[in-house]
Formats: C-alpha cells, sequence, structure tokens
C-alpha cells in the first residue's frame, strides 16, 4: 500500500468516525459551572458600557497615580513587587501574605530609601560584617549566638540554619550568594508546612544541604521558583521505589510554562495548594533543572518513563535519568544546572 | 458563531457558550479521546475537558494560539493525567462496553462505528482502523495519528498540542502510520481504497 493510498483509507477513517461520533449536549455540570462562573464575575461587569466606563475611570486613575506621583517614589517597591507575583499566580492573594516576598521588598526598601536611616542602617550592617568577617564562625555557631537557647533537634537545626543563610537582611548572607549560587537562580525554595501548624519552614536549594530534613506523610510541601533570566526549567521528584514525577511543568500543580520568564515567581503547586508523599517512606530528590533551551531527550525520557506499564522498565528510565541528572550536576553541560534537594519520609 | 465570540460568552458564563463550544468540538474531541484514553464512556471525557476549558478560559490567549489549539492541548493533557493516574497501559478493545442502547442492550465501541444500513466497507475499514490505531503501544503516536487525520494534517497545529516542534510530532505520526499501515496490510485492507 503506497502512502497516498494509506492517506486515502486514514482520512475516509476519519470522515467516518466523525460521522459516526454521537450528538453530545452539554451535561448539568457544565450549565453549573457557567451559572457559578456568572456570579461569582457578576453579569452587569460585562456589560459593554459598564466595561467602557469601568476601563475610563481606570486609566484616569492610572495616569493620575503617575503624573501626581514624585518620581523619588516611582522604584520598585513592595507593591510593585506583589503586584508581579499575584499576576504568576494568576491573581490570587496568597502570594501577598508570603513573608519571604514582605522581606524581601522590604529589604530593597530600605536598600532603596534615601536618608539618614539608610546610612546609619548601612553602617551598622558594615559593622556586623566586620566582626563576622573577623572570627568567621560556622554558620551554626552564629545561628546559636543570635538565638538564645536554640532547640537541639536535627531538624529545627537544619530548618534554622538555612533559613539564616536566606536570610535576606543578614549582610553576610548577602555576598555568600553572590559567591556561591548560580547568576540564574535567583530563588530555589524548598517550602514544608509540618502538620497541623500554619507555620512555614523555608530552605535554600541552591546551597548543598548539610541535613536531610524528615517530613512525615501527613506534612506539606512546595517549591518555589524564580530566575534571573529566561529557562527551560524542569523539576523532577524521585520517590524512595524509584518513582517519578515531573513537578514542573505540569499543568496539574502549576499553569506557568516553559520558558519561565526573569523574574516571575513560580510556585509548585499553585497556592493554597501543597504536595505530600503518600504511603511510601525513605529517601525523595527533588531535582531542580534550569537550560537556555527546551531539554527535548530528557522530556522524552521521561514520556517513556511515563508510558511504560512495567515497574522494572520504569525503574530503569528512572535510573537512567536519575544518572544523567547527577552527571550533570556534578560536571554541568554546557548552558544546564541541575539543583538537588533531598528529604526523608518517615 | 465564531470562536472568539464563544469563549467570550463562555468568560461571561453565559449557557449559549456551552451550546455552541459542543456543536462546534464536541465529535472531534469525541474522536480523539474515545482513541487515547482507556475509559469507559469517552462521553465523560468530553465533559471534563468542556468543564477545565470553561474553568480556564480566562487564561486562553488569541495571540498565542487558536482556540481548537489550545482546547485540543488541554484534551491532551487530560488524557496525559489520567493515564498517569492509572499508571497502566491498557488498550480499548472493541468488544468494551459502553453503554447500553435504548433497549437495554450492552453497546460496545465497535457498535458505535457505525449505524445499521451504513456501508459495509466503510464498516470494516473504520473498524480496522480502529483496531490497528489501538494497538499502538507508545501513547503520544496513538495521540499523534489521531489528532493528525481528525485536525486536518496540520504539524504545526500538533506541535502547538504537544508542545513539541514541528520535527518531532511529524517523526510520531510517521511512525505510527507506518505501523497501522503494516497492520492494515496483515488485515488485507490495501484492497480497499
Amino acid at each position: 500500500m503506497d502512502k497516498k493510498k494509506f492517506d486515502k483509507i486514514m482520512d475516509e477513517w476519519a470522515a467516518h468516525e466523525m460521522e459516526a461520533a454521537p450528538d453530545i449536549r452539554p451535561s448539568p455540570e457544565i450549565y453549573r459551572k457557567l451559572e457559578e462562573k456568572q456570579k461569582k464575575t457578576g453579569f452587569w461587569l460585562f456589560s459593554w458600557p459598564v466595561r467602557l466606563a469601568a476601563a475610563g475611570i481606570a486609566a484616569a486613575l492610572i495616569i493620575l497615580v503617575i503624573v501626581l506621583q514624585p518620581p523619588k517614589e516611582a522604584g520598585p517597591f513592595v507593591e510593585l513587587r506583589k503586584g508581579k507575583a499575584a499576576e504568576e499566580i494568576g491573581g490570587r492573594e496568597e502570594l501577598k501574605d508570603s513573608a519571604h516576598v514582605l522581606a524581601e521588598a522590604e529589604e530593597e526598601e530600605k536598600a532603596e530609601a534615601p536618608g539618614k536611616m539608610q546610612v546609619a542602617e548601612e553602617a551598622k550592617k558594615e559593622e556586623r560584617m566586620d566582626e563576622a568577617e573577623q572570627d568567621r564562625p560556622p554558620v551554626r555557631a552564629r545561628v546559636a549566638e543570635k538565638k538564645a537557647k536554640p532547640k537541639e533537634t536535627d531538624k529545627e537545626t537544619l530548618v534554622e540554619r538555612q533559613m539564616l543563610v536566606a536570610e535576606p537582611k543578614t549582610a553576610v548572607k548577602s555576598s555568600r550568594i553572590a559567591a556561591a549560587a548560580p547568576a540564574v537562580a535567583e530563588r530555589i525554595e524548598f517550602q514544608y508546612q509540618p502538620a497541623g501548624t500554619e507555620t512555614v519552614q523555608t530552605l535554600d536549594v541552591r546551597f548543598p544541604q548539610e541535613e536531610i530534613v524528615s517530613l512525615s506523610s501527613r506534612d506539606n510541601y512546595r517549591l518555589t521558583l524564580q530566575l534571573t533570566e529566561e529557562r527551560y526549567v524542569y523539576v523532577f521528584q524521585v520517590g524512595a521505589a524509584k518513582q517519578l514525577t515531573r513537578l514542573f511543568p505540569n499543568t496539574e500543580y502549576s499553569p506557568a510554562q516553559n520558558p519561565l520568564r526573569a523574574g516571575k515567581p513560580v510556585i509548585i503547586p499553585l497556592p493554597p495548594n501543597w504536595l505530600y508523599v503518600e504511603k511510601d517512606t525513605g529517601e525523595v530528590q527533588i531535582y531542580v533543572v534550569d537550560s537556555a533551551g527546551p531539554l527535548h531527550d530528557w522530556e522524552e525520557i521521561y514520556e517513556g518513563y511515563s508510558q511504560t506499564a512495567k515497574t522494572t522498565e520504569r525503574r530503569k528510565i528512572a535510573n537512567e535519568l536519575v544518572e544523567r541528572l547527577e552527571k550533570n550536576r556534578q560536571s554541568p553541560e554546557d548552558r544546564v544546572s541541575v539543583h538537588v534537594f533531598k528529604f526523608k519520609v518517615h | 458563531m465564531t470562536d472568539e465570540q464563544i469563549l467570550r460568552l463562555l468568560k461571561e458564563g453565559q449557557a449559549a457558550a456551552a451550546d455552541e463550544l459542543y456543536k462546534k468540538h464536541a465529535k472531534s474531541l469525541y474522536v480523539y479521546l474515545a482513541h487515547v484514553m482507556n475509559v469507559a464512556n469517552p462521553e465523560d471525557a468530553v465533559h471534563d475537558v468542556f468543564v477545565r476549558v470553561i474553568e480556564k478560559a480566562h487564561q486562553f490567549n488569541p495571540k498565542k494560539a487558536s482556540f481548537r489549539t489550545w482546547l485540543f492541548r488541554i484534551a491532551h493533557n487530560h488524557a496525559v493525567n489520567v493515564f498517569r493516574r492509572e499508571k497502566t497501559v491498557k488498550f480499548q478493545s472493541l468488544g468494551q462496553n459502553v453503554g447500553k442502547d435504548s433497549g437495554g442492550k450492552e453497546l460496545s465501541l465497535g457498535d458505535t462505528l457505525a449505524d445499521e444500513g451504513q456501508n459495509a466497507d466503510k464498516y470494516a475499514l473504520a473498524l480496522a482502523v480502529r483496531e490497528c490505531i489501538g494497538k499502538l503501544r507508545k501513547e503520544l503516536e496513538r495521540q499523534a495519528i489521531v489528532m493528525y487525520y481528525i485536525l486536518g494534517k496540520n504539524y504545526e497545529e500538533l506541535g502547538d498540542v504537544f508542545g513539541k516542534s514541528v520535527s518531532a510530532v511529524r517523526k510520531y505520526v510517521v511512525s505510527a502510520g507506518e505501523k497501522v499501515r503494516i497492520c492494515l496490510e496483515a488485515k488485507g485492507i490495501g484492497a480497499f481504497g
């Protein structure tokens, strides 16, 4: 059978399938969803005259604000950062509550605000830096100095240490980040929330882990990524039994797609959702890969994994991918960098 | 009504949008999902996809893709997610029950291919093609070949739906086509055309 004949057969088949497909009517759920949408948005808002009037008023207000605002106050302060973050997660308000974003914004605000207060703060910071430079205590010791009586459990010590590393107001930390972190990854954070608490602990994935945090299946976790330039990002989670899950890109967890834009934070999964590990116990690894271009061959390996039913075959493919990730982490390929974060599930 | 008009009504939550949406796209979605998903009733899958379309209507960007491309991308992602959740490859069988007819008799997928009185050759041909596509072991090849012929042989649109390059999707379609061709020949279908 030549290609033309085969094409003809397939065309006939497609036409026949379309003809034979049943006439499907919208289900009651569809109408219910639309009704919900209508209630939520408010139909009156969508009538054209109201829309136009609202757009006109909004434009006039924006122009007024721009014209009336003194130039020195037009810097990228908290509001702008929040706006960016909120846009990235689909306008949700959750990110506004993120202590990290607020802390960063506060720091920036302080850094950019002119006046004596800033000069005084700068001087204090420098003083602290000098002190730190003199005896260079390890991070653990500095934590001990800062905290009166820290609890000695491994988990908490680790959290405190890594949070100190990620603490934006510490001058010593800033220089460490500049020296150690790759320029592209502005933020790669692993956040977790112990079961039954509202507390969120944040660990910086860009730095080598000294200890492994231990979570239970009742604890929540999520990742926050932010890059300084546009990159293709892939996040793989490898379970204790070599189960592979691509956390990003994955529309199940985040609507964001590759390439990720510079400066836009992406939270996986989209708040208020969290991830958790079900049933499985042991060590879980999360690999965060960023690349200048799409990694088609890596994607194909993952597709091969997700299309395979046999456990042994899946494990083999997962091992292959992990080997590549590890190899790349240790001796990075051109313009591809890999970060890994490990935690235990008990 | 154009896709843009449908989308605008969808964003407003108007019921008329659902009727138009189903009228224009439900059949092609049904055929695609019936071939790529291992579900008892592809109609449910079609409803699931449209629910997602309504939920995500505000995210659609006409500058990035056409509405049909976006719709099939949602369908493709839905199929992939369901496939991952099931974690086993189960191939659609023509004997698989899809519901009951008005007399209460169990209907199979094969029964849905044609009504009584339709051309027997076409029926046999469609049955054979469906069976050969069902035998494709690679999920992406199956999705690619079905979508290629249902959406009118547009590699670029296929690339947008799958989020892959044109050459990559062409590879899937060609490879799947070759396997289906061999399968059809084994069934003696070459004589039909």
